[in-house]
């Protein structure tokens, strides 16, 4: 237990580090659809066996509302990263 | 024997608190005495580099950067006779609990104008700190250290010549710019334990002495 005095200078300065007590939750903003932003993106090049670029052609044939992309994206999530579903949809027909 | 509790605080970063305490801890430590030390510094420049194993592994220290720093202050009396604790370099609720259980507070400042304004913020502090019922029996003592001074360099003179005609409570001894200081450091160690007959724990040693005398 304090005093009001030591209370009063202590009330003046902050915490040291920040504690979950002294955080506070910052409200940000919703974005509405119209200003949200366009998702960046980054490119990735893998070099891999001839052997599977020719299975994964074969698998696209089969599959031709998919693209290597979206077979890269699902073996990431079958590994766990979070990947939401609507990146598993090839959307150059809808554009 | 009663322990005793050193701080050191300033507002100012970089004067060099972490390593003064690092420095005056190992020179105990050497001659055998169980001091501890408690890294309030929320940037853990100590308890960060302290090696377990190495020359000054058997030496308590905890890092504590919370408020409750008192309490710890508290329980390691019972086992330590000297507790050194080392504070962020900025004004905050840790630095005055620590300031509010220290028996001496040591103020280091570079001979430049923003330590020395640090400084004097810092003393203010601990007057203020007087003042509340915690402390106004058994004020916190005080003395300001120049640090990183370097021999026959006019600006030091000039600030202790200023800081003592204005009534503050300055150590003569002085901790000079030595690179043994920050050599040592890598290792989290300190010349008193890797070179204690060299210059820098020479140094070390004579600002102890005069602490000692200031307890």
């Amino acid at each position: 237990m304090s005093s009001k005095q030591l209370e009063s200078i202590l009330s003046r300065v902050p915490a040291a580090t920040a504690t979950y007590t002294t955080m506070r939750k910052v409200q940000y903003p919703q974005p509405t659809p119209a200003s949200l932003p366009k998702e960046q993106t980054e490119r990735i090049t893998a070099v891999v066996p001839k052997k599977i670029k020719d299975e994964i052609r074969f698998y696209l044939t089969n599959n031709p509302t998919e693209t290597e992309r979206i077979i890269i994206l699902k073996g990431l999530k079958l590994l766990g990263f979070e990947i939401e579903d609507s990146l598993l949809v090839d959307k150059r027909s809808t554009r | 024997m009663k322990s005793k509790v050193i701080t050191l605080a300033t507002s100012k970063g970089g004067a060099g608190k972490s390593t003064l305490a690092r420095n005056l801890a190992a020179h105990w430590f050497h001659l055998g005495m169980d001091v501890a030390i408690i890294d309030a510094d929320p940037q853990g420049s100590i308890i960060s580099r302290h090696d377990a194993n190495g020359l000054l592994g058997k030496m308590t220290v905890v890092a504590e950067p919370e408020e409750t720093v008192g309490n710890l202050v508290a329980e390691l009396k019972e086992k330590h006779p000297i507790i050194i604790v080392d504070t962020g370099g900025f004004r905050n609720k840790t630095t005055i609990r620590s300031l509010v259980a220290t028996d001496l507070a040591i103020i280091p400042l570079k001979p430049s104008a923003d330590d020395v304004s640090g400084a004097l913020e810092t003393h203010n502090l601990i007057q203020e700190i007087n003042r509340t019922p915690e402390r106004i029996q058994s004020p916190i003592k005080y003395r300001m250290i120049l640090t990183m001074t370097q021999q026959g360099i006019i600006i030091a003179r000039h600030i202790r010549t200023e800081l003592e005609q204005m009534g503050f409570l300055v150590l003569k001894a002085e901790m000079f710019h030595r690179v043994a200081y920050p050599e040592a450091a890598i290792n989290g160690l300190s010349p008193c334990v890797i070179d204690p007959e060299g210059p820098a724990a020479r140094d070390i040693s004579t600002i102890v002495m005069e602490i000692n005398n200031s307890l």
